[in-house]
């Protein structure tokens, strides 16, 4: 954590002795403006060594630029230390080799194969105008089994689906061997079984190699579920961080992103559950949407024997999606005043949701409830990050 | 697995597609690659006898893939040969096959062999055929590997040696030459070649320079565009002067047409230093030309300099080019079509595209030049007209077998 501890540590191998390592990822007072507007302000973070980060905030809030930052795509003013080594006066070569990027829009050369595609991760570890060794043709050979694209690697890259493509993009960055994986809305164009197969796959390797990961992201839920700790960003500034039942508070986000919704606290994780604003008259009556939530209410909670810890996500997500016949009755369970109140109403409130919950359907799906959603200490991220350390 | 069926077309239509040169896809090959699509494409192409022999797969994890380009050279090179031969022995003179073949055994060394064609035959051999032969190769190779280079740092498939106003500046510089001293010009080892390369260089300085100045951020589209308003003012002044003197129009009408009627061996020592450094650079670039195909930004991420290998790529192309132009003239659509045609036969790699590209631009110009010189015998056509005219049908029916593959 020490600003003096400048030692060029380039790989993840654990420290001898008896310092402890640097962190993967070290920020001070890190500032980025495009042209005159600034787009991160004074930003400081740290992620340990095979930690998670998620970047949390609405559009426009700073996720990316802080993730081309690290990666060394933009100028940044401030302190940056990437396993212990600064960033700004390395190379590309050698910021290439500490810090692999997931772009949220990766460029796919479309009749390039993935084979080739997840040879380009090796460049940062050849020399300029030298080909690649079977050394580096192995790796990228093992990335590619390892992220189950053996049947496609002479595939070219046009003919994938969004989820392939993801999945070589994200073997292309681990070929990369960089410590520090950064991943910008991983997911954003996958559906909902994809999103949890590709993150599971991220957590895997994060434990496997001890990678650390930083990774911007847009479903709060996920991002509870998967993270370590929150950083929501807004307006290029830090506006909360910590463990995601610290983050993923009603008010603060309700705030931050100019939305309605509710955070249901849940095993592991809390549920980010967004409301319909009710601009207009209650139209449907209230009974239909009783009977329907009743019978789409999910089955009394998912037995922790038949999923253990990390595949909780099949029945789980279901039921904190936002269904939306779901929606009118939480919102009705929450607030017992009249539902028509404009968003804004909300966005102060000081403690919305736990108590009245605690009668609604729903919580019959939410053992222990009953505690207050926001600081209630939860058998949460430490058990689900001690279960997977290797 | 909803994407069956298209990739099914899709591998109908790919070039050398799942011959799995990766041992772990071996598996799949089989089905998706019908041999008859195979055998249609070997029947078209110039350079297809490589393909063959990847037929035994599942090696190694990585040897295959060197083996296949390996193997794609050998065939590209053998055609090369033939293309060379055929240059040697076909001409308006008549020589001997046989006598041109013991004349050309005699040069090699520890070899001594009596042609028979006497010293006349023989000069037609050594200081007419030979060179032009030679030039041809060494033009054709440089610009089709400019081509190649420079449509893999911009990204952009309409991307020929001239993007940057080679041409244009090259152009400029003859013309003034031939404007302002036609003596001077009409002997073949004047100022010509010389005020030709430096106009290139200048012209595409020029636009690196504007280029650079106008967007920092698009660097690569602000210079084509900068290629594009510098060759239209260079293009505009060489216009002008071209009219304002009538009496040399149809000497600078016919440098900018382009030929190697006055190939010698001295303009093949001229270029051959330039063109040497260049495809130099230019092939151990290669793996770094495919890193930038995912554009510059990930380039970046993944360890490269995008701009400075754009800088480097262009620069040494740059080069080669200006020096070839300078004594063939302005030869079009090797630079643009025969890159094209190489990728579409083997793939996107310009690991193997530019190699390729140097042996089948070099047989391509040879081949042209054969028919610029025999078509109207003993006249001959402009050699910019044969590339086109041979050059378009040929890549138009390398576009239809391949056009699954778009």
């Amino acid at each position: 954590m020490t600003p003096a501890r400048r030692a060029p540590v380039l790989d993840a191998q654990p420290h001898g002795g008896s310092t402890p390592p640097p962190p993967a990822l070290l920020c001070r007072n890190l500032t980025v403006s495009y042209g005159e507007r600034p787009a991160l302000s004074d930003l400081s973070a740290a992620v340990r060594r095979g930690g998670w980060l998620a970047l949390i905030g609405p559009n426009g809030a700073g996720k990316s630029t802080l993730l081309r930052a690290v990666a060394g795509l933009v100028a940044a003013r401030g302190e940056l230390l990437v396993c212990g080594a600064p960033l700004d006066t390395a190379s590309r070569r050698r910021v290439a080799r500490l810090v692999a990027l997931v772009p949220q829009r990766p460029q796919l050369p479309q009749t390039m194969t993935v084979y080739d595609y997840v040879l380009l991760g090796r460049t940062a570890h050849l020399p300029l105008l030298a080909a690649e060794r079977p050394k580096d043709r192995r790796i990228a050979a093992a990335a590619i089994e390892r992220l189950d694209l053996a049947s496609l690697a002479e595939r070219p890259l046009g003919s994938l689906s969004g989820g392939e493509a993801q999945r070589a993009t994200l073997a292309r960055a681990v070929t990369q061997e960089a410590p520090l994986l950064l991943l910008d809305e991983p997911t954003s164009s996958l559906d909902l079984g994809h999103e949890q197969q590709v993150l599971e796959l991220v957590d895997e390797l994060r434990a496997e190699r001890g990678l650390s990961v930083v990774s911007a992201m847009h479903d709060l839920t996920l991002a509870g579920q998967y993270a370590e700790e929150l950083l929501l960003l807004a307006g290029g500034r830090v506006v909360a961080s910590g463990r995601p039942e610290d983050v993923l508070v009603t008010s603060i986000l309700e705030h931050h992103y100019e939305a309605r919704l509710e955070v249901l606290p849940r095993h592991g994780s809390p549920v980010v559950l967004p409301l319909r604003p009710r601009t207009r008259p209650p139209g449907r009556p209230e009974t239909q949407t009783q009977t329907q939530t009743e019978t789409e209410t999910p089955p009394p909670p998912p037995s922790p024997t038949a999923h253990p810890e990390p595949p909780a996500a099949p029945v789980e997500a279901h039921a904190g999606r936002p269904d939306p016949p779901a929606a009118p009755l939480a919102a009705h369970a929450g607030r017992p005043e009249p539902p028509a109140a404009p968003l804004e109403a909300h966005a102060g409130r000081p403690e919305p949701p736990a108590a009245p919950l605690a009668g609604g359907p729903l919580a019959a799906a939410l053992p222990r409830a009953g505690a207050s959603g926001a600081s209630a200490p939860r058998f949460s991220s430490t058990l689900r990050t001690n279960d997977r350390s290797p | 697995m909803d994407l069956q069926a298209p990739h099914g077309e899709v591998a109908l239509g790919e070039a050398p597609p799942a011959e799995a040169p990766l041992a772990v896809s071996a598996g799949q090959a089989g089905p998706e690659t019908p041999p008859p699509a195979r055998a249609v494409q070997t029947g078209t192409e110039a350079p297809p006898p490589a393909r063959a022999p990847t037929e035994p797969a599942g090696g190694g994890g990585a040897p295959p893939r060197r083996r296949r380009l390996g193997w794609q050279l050998a065939g590209t090179a053998v055609v090369l040969a033939g293309a060379a031969c055929a240059g040697m022995l076909i001409g308006p003179a008549g020589l001997p096959p046989g006598g041109v073949l013991l004349a050309l055994a005699d040069k090699l060394p520890f070899v001594s062999a009596r042609s028979g064609l006497g010293s006349v035959g023989d000069a037609i051999v050594y200081q007419i055929r030979a060179p032009r032969v030679v030039l041809g190769g060494i033009v054709g190779a440089m610009l089709a590997m400019a081509g190649s280079a420079y449509q893999g740092v911009f990204q952009n498939p309409l991307a020929d040696p001239y993007l940057l106003g080679v041409a244009a500046g090259a152009g400029l510089g003859a013309t003034l030459v031939i404007v302002l001293a036609p003596t001077a010009a009409a002997s073949a080892f004047g100022p010509l070649p010389l005020a030709a390369f430096g106009g290139a260089i200048v012209a595409v300085a020029a636009t690196y320079a504007l280029g650079r100045s106008a967007g920092r951020l698009r660097s690569s589209a602000s210079l084509v565009l900068a290629g594009v308003a510098v060759a239209s003012f260079f293009t505009a002044i060489q216009t002008f002067l071209q009219q304002r003197s009538s009496s040399t129009l149809n000497t600078v009408y016919d440098w900018i047409l382009g030929g190697l009627a006055t190939a010698s061996w001295q303009q093949v020592e001229l270029v051959l230093p330039y063109v040497a450094v260049s495809a130099t650079v230019l092939v151990c670039s290669r793996r770094l030309l495919d890193v930038m195909s995912v554009g510059d930004e990930e380039a970046d991420s993944l360890g490269v300099r995008a701009s400075r290998v754009r800088l480097a790529a262009v620069a040494a192309a740059t080069l080669g080019t200006a020096a070839v132009v300078s004594v063939s003239g302005l030869i079009g659509f090797v630079g643009i079509i025969v890159p094209h045609t190489v990728r579409l036969v083997v793939g996107p790699s310009y690991r193997s595209i530019l190699p390729l590209s140097a042996l089948a631009g070099a047989s391509f110009l040879i081949l042209a030049d054969l028919a610029a010189r025999s078509l109207l015998s003993p006249a001959e056509v402009p050699l910019g007209v044969v590339t086109a005219v041979l050059g378009a049908p040929f890549f138009l029916v390398v576009l239809r077998q391949s056009r699954r593959l778009a």
